[in-house]
């Protein structure tokens, strides 16, 4: 009995030593659970529900650690900058703000899933438990201190969105576009571990912080610029960045929508966040000897272009979305050449806006393909009469996606130009082409918007009924899309706080 | 007798093309998976030739791990082909573009 007691008792104390990896352990332990809980016959329809709940006390979680009285934010005293496994993880403002993102998105394509996971459709426990645990390998992204973790981190989320790709075995498209998803992600997987085995052996540690201060010192430079080079293709490859996106539009019009969303607005931050880490912290002490940001700008503007290029003349709207997708990954990767401490946090509050948005837009695709609307633009045509409701989302989010106000997208987009500008140099000229490629892109989301409300509806169209639950993901991600430019204050000043905290990484050890 | 170290990282270059070019060359989905997996054992080798050289068993360690993880992502990625092989008939990339590649 006492042995019993004592178990309990060092369990407590491990758990409360490990407070802030809580979420990651929670979200494990449920999708563990969901697996024998499928196999319930009467509790099918509880599994989604079962999830979201999970999804819901893991954000809360991470609301209760992500606190900042002078923001007047968060409810607790502020739990930051804790270290785990020997500095490996750190669970700092940085963490906790891509956290957020990822368990929102998570959240919402988690709620459309009620409904596009159909009544009787087979393995609906490994459903949502491939979610979840591709909500934990991104969360263990935003926290991983270490490029052999981040590698991990990574793997558990794309071999999780392999299969979720997958998921509709009878369906043609769904397997042909998990095929090619899977065989790029593999060879990005490669060259990443690769190039992160050239820069261990430059440094002879695999922590960011120690990678920082051996560096400058390397006897290899060759090995390390190696090894630089080759991480940036594999997070290119993850990142749909050109030339190494031609993967994204047929996996996002293949796989099921909520996935396509979970895709493009979670697990491309997941490149984000790593690039951002690896780069600023990592090589922050070799970027005049590597050149990595002079790479990250000609990514940029390469990106930037050939996204808003090639989306202008799409009529599926999944593909349109997908090259809108990769334009809007190139005005990160203004932010990630930049690097300044305020342009990081621009590239924070757009990655936040922008999963908002792209998430929103994939789901209202889904929402009306699931109300019988179809895929192409002109079956669009006259949705401002058949469905006010979700005509003035989509309107909202395409607006966002543009960069228009009253949407966060405006702010965001509006920082990352100011920020870029304000490093002054050679970054004026993407803020400029980064300019040009907004006013070219409105010419698309335009078209969308025009097809919805300008022309009438097809004689004999009857009203849309988008699914509750679509509804309700399409409608929360339109509210925040709109807070995201009302409390911009607020948002920009929690970007910066995590902009902030990962620079301090650097002194930790 | 030791092996110089530039002798391993050599044999792991080598390793890294011929996976590299064979991912490139092949359209069998089967092959270009077995291409990424050479591209992954050059960087264990990598690995576990840093971590020999420098007397740091975290080196070695890593190229476990890293196994694991490859013998994870084979499993999916076989079971995605066999789904495909099932509703199409082949495997050959070159064939499977219903979705524009």
């Amino acid at each position: 009995m006492s042995d019993l007691a004592d178990l309990l008792s060092q369990l407590n104390a491990s758990l409360s030593d490990h407070i802030g990896l809580l979420p990651m352990l929670l979200l494990t332990i449920l999708a563990l659970l969901l697996l024998p809980l499928s196999q319930v016959r009467s509790f099918q329809r509880g599994l989604g529900v079962f999830a979201l709940l999970g999804l819901g006390v893991a954000t809360a979680l991470v609301y209760e650690m992500f606190a900042f009285p002078h923001l007047g934010f968060g409810t607790f005293e502020r739990r930051l900058d804790e270290s785990y496994f020997g500095g490996a993880m750190v669970v700092n403002a940085w963490s906790l703000f891509f956290s957020a993102i990822f368990l929102v998105v998570a959240l919402l394509v988690c709620l459309a899933s009620l409904s596009e996971v159909k009544r009787h459709e087979p393995h609906q426990g490994e459903y949502y438990a491939l979610l979840l645990l591709a909500t934990v390998g991104m969360l263990v992204v935003a926290s991983a201190n270490d490029l052999f973790l981040l590698f991990i981190g990574i793997e558990i989320a794309s071999v999780s969105t392999f299969a979720l790709t997958a998921w509709r075995k009878k369906d043609a498209l769904s397997s042909e576009a998990a095929i090619k998803f899977f065989l790029i992600g593999g060879l990005s997987a490669a060259l990443l571990l690769y190039g992160i085995s050239w820069v261990y052996g430059a440094t002879g540690s695999v922590q960011l912080g120690q990678i920082a201060a051996a560096a400058p010192h390397t006897t290899h430079p060759e090995a390390l610029t190696l090894g630089a080079l080759l991480m940036i293709a594999g997070f290119g490859f993850k990142f749909a960045a050109v030339p190494f996106h031609g993967w994204a539009p047929d996996v996002y019009t293949g796989a099921p929508t909520t996935i396509s969303a979970f895709l493009a607005a979670g697990s491309k931050k997941m490149a984000v966040v790593a690039a951002l880490k690896v780069f600023v912290i990592g090589f922050g002490t070799v970027a005049a000897t590597v050149h990595w940001q002079l790479i990250f700008g000609v990514l940029a503007i390469l990106t930037m272009t050939v996204g808003n290029v090639v989306a202008l003349w799409q009529t599926d709207i999944k593909r349109m979305l997908a090259y809108s997708s990769i334009g809007q990954a190139g005005y990160i990767l203004i932010a990630v050449a930049v690097a300044t401490p305020d342009a990081i946090a621009a590239g924070l509050y757009h990655s936040l806006t922008h999963a908002l948005m792209k998430g929103g837009a994939f789901l209202l695709v889904g929402g009306l393909a699931a109300a019988g609307v179809g895929y192409k633009i002109a079956d669009w045509e006259g949705l401002g009469r058949r469905s006010p409701g979700m005509a003035l989302a989509a309107t909202l989010l395409l607006l966002g996606l543009a960069g228009i106000p009253p949407t966060g997208g405006f702010f965001s987009k509006f920082f990352i130009f100011a920020t870029a500008v304000a490093a002054g140099d050679w970054f004026l000229w993407l803020a400029v082409i980064g300019l040009l490629n907004s006013a070219l892109s409105l010419y698309y989301y335009a078209k969308v918007i025009r097809a919805i409300y300008k022309r009438p509806a097809k004689a004999g169209a009857k009203h849309v009924h988008v699914p509750l639950p679509y509804a309700a993901a399409v409608i929360l991600a339109t509210i925040g899309v709109l807070a995201t430019f009302f409390f911009a204050n607020l948002g920009f000043g929690l970007a910066s706080e995590a902009a902030e905290s990962l620079l301090t990484l650097t002194s930790l050890r | 007798m030791a092996v110089p170290q530039a002798a391993v990282l050599g044999l792991g270059a080598i390793l890294f093309s011929l996976g590299f070019y064979g991912v490139l060359t092949r359209t069998n989905a089967i092959a270009i998976l077995m291409s990424v997996e050479v591209m992954l054992t050059a960087a264990n080798i990598n690995f576990v030739a840093f971590g020999q050289y420098s007397g740091d068993p975290a080196g070695q360690s890593y190229a476990l791990i890293s196994i694991a993880l490859a013998a994870a992502e084979v499993a999916v990625g076989l079971a995605i082909l066999i789904t495909v092989f099932k509703s199409r008939g082949t495997i050959d990339v070159s064939r499977i573009n219903v979705l524009r590649w």
